[in-house]
């Protein structure tokens, strides 16, 4: 594994307890320039999980709290007239930051979540006329409850589609969950964490994850997952041309982790449960294993 | 009152593929309506079109109910028992099934009801060939067998573009076609054809019968059907001595010449003396007659032939399927005269009255003339003296029809000339007979062989010359020598209302004609022709003298079983050398090649990483040297760090690889598989 993101996952693994697998994911979607939906019930670390990777990689974090009277400008900032009353002045929003924790983020009207979800595509925001670019690198991780719970938002398909990621937290293991019980406060532990990079370095990092190369074998393989899952009556829908972009990006930042040259198989299979699975939705199988049917139907090349 | 709109109820299927079935039943289904009684099958498209007109409309749709269903079914049954005049047979049941087939549109309410249309078109499609075996019946099978797997497919795949459907049709009927060679070559064959018994009545069969009358020669020779080909193993004779022999008339019953009740069963006398002979072979066309045709005069019949007195050829069963025979003819076969005095009194009946002016004719030349040979010759000169014409379309004749044509209308066809020269003859007191057969045929320059079509038909006559025997004598090749001489297209070239295929002006539909004679007649050969014997002589020749039936049945059996191995281990030949240019993969498939003798195979899903973790964790032993190995390929593979050297390294590392085997027992290799389930990432929401 890439030593300094081993370093990074390790002192990130100091506060949030067995999260190893996310916290992987997690840097996967950074590094693949993707946004990321943390999924899950309450009080299961979501909130904490964002601080910690913001701290432990050095950079600007600001928390959005979504509520039903969010707004857009309090998400994207707002002009204010100067005191001299002839100009306006533009207070950015929140948004604007390196990494942004859009804290339940179907909880907010659809009105102020595509607020968000547009700056999270076109990387800039533009207001009164005027486009300002957010800064580099821009890494959204949203987390919502599961959409049965009241007063949410169900965000649609195609907002989904806008995260590269989608994973869950999950209940920690019971000795994650002894060490948490009896340890110290986590907001205490966070404050103690040192950063472990610097935005140069995750710059840099990203240049390298796009020049990973990638088989002609292995797109072989990447096309026939994405064939298999257009055969009619397997899935709702299947997987559109930017879910394989999607997958060949994660894919490829898996293998920078990994510290390898190319993408390998291995990596699209990590990588393939967490972005597919808030875009395909199986007829057969049910949702837990929707991805690993997929894996297992589809022959390496 | 507010007309309230009625919403169509759904359709079973998605709507194009409905629209291919009834194609498809279509394709299946209208040979059948052409040799139905015609009220059904007007009926039955009534009900084909009606539907159609629905799904293409998609209009309301009218499910009858099971009182009409009754109706329906009691009418057909109802026809079909008037037409055929019984219940059993092979055309009843036919005629049935189309009929249930094309109601069962009516009832099309669930995908279910489509398959049960197109399975029963696929059995219809099996009942064609009670029909016809041709060729051509046999490229239509085919088109509708690939139309019928075309519904199949798209109803599995009705979102798939219809490019890719037909491809994978096509691919399935390709993969088909192995098997019904196998299934050809191997399925034991019946000495008698399984289908003969109930020919119904219905069946229009052309050809020669046993009687003709003034015009059933000139409505034969429109049809252009083949009757029988020939091919010669010794020098032919030049056309105008081609005769083939076929159904022999004696007696005259008003205007209808009519062959002999019971065959004259006693054998034609030895010959005493062989002129020259032509050994020929003859491959005859089924038509359900029996008549069997060979050059004059064969020497005998083939076996299951049966050579009357009167030298006609007959065979002991119906010719319902193709046959071929060799048969040896002689031209001057046999001048010993020998009569007996029944065939006298046969070759000299005339009715009673009629033709009166003929009859006068006669007794003239009966009275000029002693000697037999004489009337001949003088029966021959009133043809030519009186400006005789032969035309396919002789004007129509009333009562005492040969009086009308010999001395009135004087134009007319062979069976005009044939009756009227023996009738004369009969009347002069020489005995006299009409033969009917063809004259000439069609030399065929591609595949050398002889074709004999309908369209040769021919009738003449033979005359009992004491010192001679019976001689041919052929009026019509006095009137019109190129009848005899260069054929029946060049002598009726300037008739109007010819088809076009006997027009010889045609020169590429000749051409396109001869190609698929040829074709026909090579499929006659090879493939109908695929009898018992050659079944037996073709294994002999491999080497398998003699198979018992069920030993074919048990060998068919076994080949079908293997088909499936074959075929894949064919399509991993042909893909491992399309593919072998990467040669790390051609190291990798060994890797696994020998994991999978040691008892660990590759799950096709697996990396070469997780193949290798797994494989080190159930042969410990080589644990180490799997990782490295596993590790090596995928970089070579996947990264993009090769050498030669790296190559080569991985290469000699991979032969000297010896896995030891797994011990049984250690691992169960269901729990194996369970295992390696685990080594895909687990769904990114149960955590974890």
């Amino acid at each position: 594994m890439h030593a300094l993101l081993s370093a990074v996952v390790d002192t990130a693994e100091t506060v949030i307890l067995g999260k190893r697998r996310q916290l992987r994911m997690a840097l996967c979607c950074l590094l693949a320039r993707g946004h990321l939906l943390i999924e899950d019930v309450p009080g299961v670390g979501k909130t904490l999980f964002a601080h910690v990777l913001a701290q432990v990689l050095g950079l600007k974090f600001q928390r959005i709290q979504f509520t039903s009277d969010l707004m857009p400008a309090d998400i994207l900032g707002f002009s204010m007239p100067n005191s001299d009353q002839t100009s306006f002045r533009f207070h950015p929003g929140p948004v604007f930051s390196q990494i942004i924790l859009a804290d339940e983020i179907n909880r907010a009207t659809p009105k102020a979540q595509s607020a968000l979800l547009e700056a999270m595509e076109e990387r800039q925001v533009t207001a009164e006329g005027e486009t300002r670019p957010l800064p580099e690198p821009f890494f959204v991780i949203a987390t919502q409850n599961p959409s049965s719970h009241i007063g949410a938002f169900h965000l649609p398909e195609s907002q989904l589609d806008r995260f590269l990621m989608r994973i869950g937290m999950g209940y920690p293991s019971p000795e994650a969950e002894r060490t948490l019980l009896a340890g110290l406060d986590r907001r205490i532990l966070l404050k103690k964490i040192r950063s472990q990079l610097d935005t140069e370095t995750l710059e840099n990092m990203m240049a390298q994850v796009a020049q990973i190369h990638v088989a002609e074998s292995l797109m072989d393989y990447l096309q026939s997952i994405l064939a298999y899952t257009r055969i009619p009556n397997r899935y709702v829908t299947g997987l559109s041309p930017r879910a394989g972009l999607a997958l060949l990006a994660a894919a490829k930042a898996h293998a920078f982790i990994e510290g390898r040259k190319g993408v390998t198989p291995e990596d699209v299979q990590a990588v393939l449960p967490a972005v597919t699975d808030h875009r395909l939705v199986s007829r057969n199988d049910d949702p837990q294993n929707t991805a690993r049917s997929l894996l297992m139907a589809v022959a390496v090349a | 009152m507010m007309p309230h709109a009625t919403i169509p109820p759904p359709l079973p299927c998605p709507r194009h593929v409905l629209v291919w079935g009834w194609i498809a039943s279509i394709f299946s289904l209208s040979p059948h309506l052409l040799s139905m009684p015609p009220a059904l099958s007007v009926g039955c498209l009534v009900v084909g079109l009606y539907w159609l007109w629905n799904v293409l409309g998609n209009h309301q749709r009218w499910f009858p109910g099971s009182y009409v269903q009754l109706f329906f079914l009691a009418t057909s049954l109802l026809t079909i028992r008037i037409t055929y005049g019984q219940w059993l047979g092979r055309e009843t049941a036919t005629a049935f099934l189309v009929t249930l087939a094309f109601l069962k549109m009516f009832e099309l309410r669930r995908e279910r009801d489509l398959f049960v249309l197109v399975l029963l078109g696929y059995f219809l499609l099996i009942t064609q060939f009670f029909q016809s075996q041709s060729l051509l019946q046999t490229f239509y099978a085919i088109a509708t067998a690939t139309v019928s797997t075309l519904v199949l497919v798209l109803n599995h795949r009705s979102e798939t573009p219809l490019k890719i459907c037909w491809h994978q049709t096509g691919k399935t009927i390709l993969q088909a076609l192995p098997l019904t060679g196998i299934f050809f070559l191997l399925l034991p064959r019946l000495h008698a054809p399984l289908w003969t018994s109930p020919a119904t009545a219905k069946q229009t069969i052309t050809g020669l019968s046993e009687s003709m009358q003034p015009g059933s020669i000139s409505q034969l020779i429109l049809s252009s059907k083949v009757v029988f080909r020939v091919r010669f193993l010794t020098p032919p004779p030049s056309p105008a001595t081609m005769y083939w022999r076929g159904p022999v008339l004696w007696q005259l019953r008003g205007e209808t010449w009519h062959s002999l009740a019971v065959p004259l069963s006693h054998p034609p006398p030895r010959p005493k003396h062989f002129g020259p002979g032509w050994i020929h072979e003859v491959t005859m066309e089924p038509n359900s007659l029996r008549y069997m045709f060979a050059l004059e005069f064969p020497q005998a019949a083939p076996p299951g032939g049966q050579l009357s007195r009167d030298r006609q050829m007959v065979s002991l069963e119906p010719i319902d399927t193709a046959i071929r025979y060799t048969v040896i003819s002689h031209p001057d076969f046999s001048k010993k005269p020998s009569f007996l005095e029944l065939d006298k009194s046969w070759a000299l009946a005339l009715p009673g009255s009629g033709n009166a002016r003929a009859r006068r004719l006669a007794q003239t030349w009966r009275e000029t003339f002693s000697h037999p040979e004489a009337i001949v010759r003088a029966g021959l000169d009133y043809f030519v003296a009186n400006a005789f014409v032969y035309t396919l379309s002789p004007p129509l004749l009333a009562h005492d029809s040969i009086d009308g044509f010999l001395f009135d209308t004087r134009k007319g066809f062979c069976e005009h000339y044939a009756g009227a020269f023996t009738f004369l003859m009969r009347s002069a007191g020489v005995p006299a007979r009409i033969v009917t057969g063809y004259q000439g045929g069609t030399l065929n320059p591609l595949g050398d062989h002889l074709t004999v079509r309908n369209s040769d038909a021919h009738a003449w006559t033979e005359a009992w010359l004491p010192d001679q025997g019976w001689v041919r004598i052929d009026p019509t090749a006095v009137v019109s020598p190129s009848r005899v001489e260069t054929g029946i297209q060049e002598a009726i070239a300037r008739e109007p209302g010819i088809p076009p295929s006997l027009n010889p002006k045609n020169g590429l539909l000749q051409q396109w004609r001869n190609v698929w004679d040829l074709a026909d007649h090579r499929w006659n050969q090879i493939v109908l022709g695929f009898d018992a014997e050659k079944q037996m002589a073709f294994w002999s020749y491999l080497g398998w003298s003699q198979p018992e039936s069920w030993e074919l049945v048990v060998a068919l059996l076994l080949a079908t079983a293997a088909f499936p191995f074959i075929f894949s281990l064919l399509a991993r030949v042909v893909k491992s050398a399309s593919g072998s240019k990467d040669v790390t993969e051609v190291m990798y498939q060994k890797f696994c090649r020998k994991l999978a003798r040691a008892g660990v195979a590759r799950f096709p899903w697996e990396g070469a990483l997780t193949f290798g973790e797994r494989a080190g964790s159930l042969l410990p032993q080589n644990r180490t040297e799997i990782l490295l190995i596993a590790k090596n390929c995928s970089e070579l593979r996947y990264e993009k760090n090769t050498s030669p050297d790296k190559i080569h390294a991985l290469d000699r590392r991979i032969r000297a690889f010896k896995p030891q085997g797994k011990q049984p027992g250690e691992r169960d290799p269901l729990r194996a598989k369970t295992k390696t389930l685990e080594a895909l990432p687990p769904n990114p929401r149960r955590g974890g």
